[in-house]
């Protein structure tokens, strides 16, 4: 078992280091002059050469690369062209609210898509199904950004019942934290639900198929254990895969939502950087969420092998 | 002995029976419901289970053997099976049955051995704890306790080390391993019949004996009758006491397994013990006969010859009825009724 994590983390690196080359030739590969952005069209030609040189521009590629992944490797991203402030003091404050709609949407889609899945996976064909099938349709085709702006419309303008947008800090006021994030939560987690809905329903269907189900009910258990047991713990196991990447894509932040709900989560904070060509920010905040999207994985190809013993045994064998 | 019966709640109590079959099968039809139109996959099977006797089914795929006997747990996908006819075990019909019902039969009545172990044991659970489940499912003893039971079970199927095999997952097991724990939970309940569904089909031959070995052992030791559902005849040889011979969902021939070996009435049977070879045969092999083949394959259960399901491939179709006429099971002459066919055509002195 150690010996697996151990080949999944080296893997892991090997990864990471492909992405940061990616991200760092991809970003000088946008046109665009950062300095002449950050300085506005006023600057001096003097002015902008001393930026320019103090920015590390001026240098190879290959020095500026070696530059930036030395001081990322201490937590040092680098200073944002446009605010002049750390990108790590940046990034950390933007985690708080990402991390409470990414759980708080995940949570949403699981609540939908476990039940749902599960009943209309145990009548194929039944009202349930048809219901099942034609809702996470919808909650795939319905724009997000649409959604959003109803939820505001309905629940923030005519009902007046929650705030249209903006984060309060889970310590500041928990009750309104709480508040502000309902809608944005919902947004987010319908898309992801209506996706696991479908993989919920596959899976249950495969599992309910298996010879070990009939098994189970040829020995004379209750029908609620053999679907806790033996049909849904074995569903599980692909359902962590998908529920893994539709995390990730979370806690990467769901640009439109954020958008749509004045969130400031990394999202925001992305697409910001992108409009202002802001080259340090934006190279910190894609290298995080690769590293978000490496460590998800991490984790659920550890779960997979706690969830089923075959796959650690495998690791270990080799 | 320590017999799971002993700790049992009142359900294998009122199942205590006297002399005579302790499962009754009689008419027994089952129907699919498929896009093609109605599958008839079991069209009229009678058969008694006699306490500590064995009933060999023999057919080949599709010959409704085990559809049969999953029918009668009720185990069947319930939205597309029709099943029709009389099953009586232990005084009670079972046929109609409601799940809740049925659920304390299962297990505790009459218990299960599927073909393949690989498959049949859930991959993720740990072999101990899918034995306590069946301990647990109707009998109320503790977690403890159900699981010192489930390691005297495995010692009782030859699983040497039990107490730390109970910890294995399925694929750290030999499949005569796996077979041996299916069988452990198949007696976890005590059952008074078991079902073996190609038990040892997917086993290596030696296994197999030594499977074959246990389940008479355990057989003796506890009364059980056995169903052994199967179409290796050679283990049917070996192991049967009364043989019942499938085709196309009905029953062709029946007998005493001596009878039926010696005496074979039915072409099809005929052609079933002419396929196997003979392992005392004398002469080498290159002077041996070629082993017969029947050409030919069962008919689509959708849509049954009107006749005889065996006419289209019969070597012989004496009788000018076996195309129009299914032809009725009847007592072969001079056998008593300890042999009976379902066939038009009956071999001269045979």
């Amino acid at each position: 078992m150690s010996g697996y994590v151990l080949r999944r983390l080296l893997q892991s690196l090997v990864v990471l280091i492909g992405v940061s080359i990616l991200v760092f030739a991809i970003i000088h590969l946008v046109p665009g002059d950062p300095i002449r952005q950050a300085l506005g069209t006023r600057a001096t030609e003097a002015a902008y050469q001393a930026l320019r040189a103090r920015s590390g521009l001026d240098d190879p590629l290959l020095v500026q690369y070696f530059n930036w992944i030395g001081s990322a490797l201490t937590g040092d991203l680098g200073v944002s062209f446009r605010s002049g402030r750390p990108v790590t003091a940046l990034i950390l404050e933007r985690i708080p609210a990402t991390l409470s709609l990414a759980v708080a949407a995940i949570v949403v889609a699981l609540l939908i898509a476990v039940p749902l899945g599960t009943i209309s996976a145990l009548k194929p064909r039944s009202p349930v199904d048809w219901f099942a099938t034609v809702s996470s349709q919808a909650g795939l085709s319905i724009p997000d950004f649409w959604m959003g702006i109803m939820f505001i419309l309905i629940f923030a303008g005519t009902l007046g019942w929650l705030p249209s947008g903006g984060y309060v800090g889970l310590t500041e006021d928990p009750v309104e934290w709480a508040r502000h994030l309902v809608m944005p939560a919902v947004t987010a987690g319908v898309a992801s639900g209506s996706i696991l809905t479908r993989f919920v329903r596959s899976s249950v269907l495969e599992a309910l198929g298996q010879d070990y189900v009939r098994t189970a009910r040829a020995k004379g258990m209750r029908a609620r254990d053999v679907l806790t047991w033996h049909v849904l713990r074995n569903a599980l196991v692909p359902l962590v895969t998908v529920g893994g990447v539709q995390l990730a894509y979370l806690l990467s932040g769901v640009v439109i939502v954020e958008i749509v709900f004045a969130w400031p989560g990394l999202g925001q904070m992305a697409l910001q950087a992108v409009e202002a060509r802001d080259y340090s920010l934006l190279q910190g905040a894609v290298l995080l969420f690769a590293v978000i999207f490496l460590l998800v994985n991490l984790v659920v190809d550890l779960l997979y092998a706690k969830l089923d013993p075959r796959i650690s045994y495998q690791g270990a064998a080799r | 002995m320590s017999h799971g019966a002993s700790d049992r709640s009142s359900v294998a109590g009122q199942l205590e029976q006297p002399a005579g079959p302790v499962l009754a099968v009689r008419d027994l039809r089952v129907a699919f419901r498929t896009p093609l139109g109605l599958a008839q996959v079991v069209n009229g099977i009678s058969y008694d289970v006699e306490p500590g006797k064995t009933l060999a089914i023999v057919g080949e795929s599709g010959s409704g053997k085990s559809v049969g006997t999953l029918a009668l747990l009720g185990l069947l996908p319930s939205g597309v099976a029709n099943v029709d006819g009389s099953a009586v075990f232990a005084g009670r019909e079972l046929i109609g049955l409601s799940e809740d019902q049925l659920r304390p039969i299962r297990g505790a009545g009459i218990g299960m051995v599927f073909q393949d172990p690989m498959t049949s044991l859930n991959p993720v659970l740990t072999v101990g704890r899918q034995i306590v489940e069946a301990i647990r499912a109707q009998g109320t003893a503790s977690k403890g306790a159900a699981r010192a039971r489930a390691g005297e079970l495995l010692a009782e199927v030859g699983i040497p080390d039990p107490a730390s095999r109970l910890d294995a997952y399925p694929h750290q097991l030999s499949g005569g391993m796996r077979q041996r724990v299916m069988i452990a939970i198949a007696l976890a309940g005590g059952p008074k019949v078991l079902i073996a569904d190609e038990a040892t089909t997917a086993l290596d031959v030696t296994v197999q004996a030594q499977i074959l070995e246990l389940i008479q052992r355990l057989q003796e030791e506890h009364g059980t009758g056995v169903v052994w559902i199967t179409h290796d005849l050679g283990v049917v040889a070996g192991i049967a006491d009364h043989v019942l011979v499938m085709y196309a969902g009905r029953c062709v021939e029946e007998g005493n397994v001596d009878e039926l070996f010696d005496r074979p009435v039915h072409p099809y049977t005929r052609g079933l013990l002419g396929a196997m070879p003979l392992v005392d045969d004398p002469r080498p092999a290159r002077d041996r006969d070629p082993l017969a083949t029947m050409p030919g394959l069962p008919p689509d259960p959708v849509a049954l010859p009107p006749g005889c399901a065996f006419y289209p491939r019969c070597p012989v179709r004496a009788d000018t009825r076996c195309a129009d006429e299914v032809p009725p099971l009847v007592s072969v002459a001079g056998s008593g009724d300890a042999h009976r066919a379902a066939t038009f055509y009956a071999p001269e002195g045979a």
